[in-house]
């Protein structure tokens, strides 16, 4: 199965959100319409434990998912599995069986 | 990395910074190198991020070559604010070419297009040059040459700050 990847960047005051360009391309050719998509994403978060609890929600990992790709979840789940990978440390910021 | 390296380096900085500053774009430079070389802004809603590197051009019989090399993760990572790598060529002693490109687009040109040879964690540009064009991995670049306006393009701009 093919896997969209959303890589994360984490800063101080948030992470910002972006799909793999490969998986773009995926999401793109997969898509009716021509309108744009997002490039990325950023989500403020004030501490380390609020950035934990927030993205911790399933619901708000696919919300992120959906804007960026411009897919619903069914769709999406069709597309692929879906990866988040932070480049940097290279290791999934989430809990792979969650997302 | 060898003394001579770094002169080279600290000069193409200030050579951007003195292509930024003539464009009336403010430039900050942080006191200690922990991955951004510039900040650099249009006013205070519009800041970039600017990675400079640079590197002495080698001659060949009828173009000539820059090679760079960069930590994959930094390209691979996204960003807010954005970062953009300028790539500056001394030649014939003098800056003689910038190629700006946006980190975004560079991971493209890497994942889609196989630009640049990756080794572990870095991966290594090998730009060639001559009066005409600029190309990259098979790729052309051309339009990035000397393409400042692409660190604040205008149409970039959302509805109402134009």
């Amino acid at each position: 199965m093919n896997k969209v990847t959303i890589y994360v960047g984490t800063q101080v005051d948030g992470c910002t959100f972006e799909l793999e360009p490969a998986s773009r391309r995926l999401v793109k050719s997969t898509r009716a319409d021509e309108s744009p998509l997002p490039r990325s994403l950023f989500i403020g978060c004030d501490t380390r434990q609020d950035f934990i609890r927030i993205l911790g929600e399933p619901e708000l990992r696919w919300t992120i998912a959906e804007v960026l790709s411009g897919l619903k979840r069914e769709q999406l789940s069709q597309v692929g599995q879906l990866e988040w990978l932070d480049p940097s440390r290279d290791f999934a910021p989430f809990d792979p069986a969650v997302a | 990395m060898a003394r001579r390296d770094l002169f080279t380096g600290r000069a193409g900085e200030h050579a951007v910074i003195s292509h930024l500053l003539m464009r009336r774009w403010q430039v900050a430079s942080p006191e200690v190198d922990i991955g951004d070389d510039l900040l650099v802004a249009q006013d205070l809603a519009r800041v970039l991020r600017v990675q400079v590197k640079t590197c002495r051009a080698k001659e060949q019989k009828t173009s000539y070559v820059g090679q760079f090399r960069l930590p994959v993760a930094q390209v691979a990572t996204p960003q807010t604010p954005e970062l953009f790598f300028v790539f500056a060529l001394f030649r014939r002693r003098a800056w003689s070419d910038f190629i700006i490109v946006s980190r975004r687009t560079l991971h493209e040109e890497h994942v889609l297009y196989e630009v640049g040879s990756a080794t572990g964690t870095h991966f290594t540009l090998r730009i060639r040059l001559d009066e005409a064009s600029v190309r990259c991995g098979g790729r052309d670049w051309s339009g990035y040459r000397a393409d400042w306006s692409a660190l604040f393009r205008a149409d970039r701009l959302p509805p109402g700050r134009g």
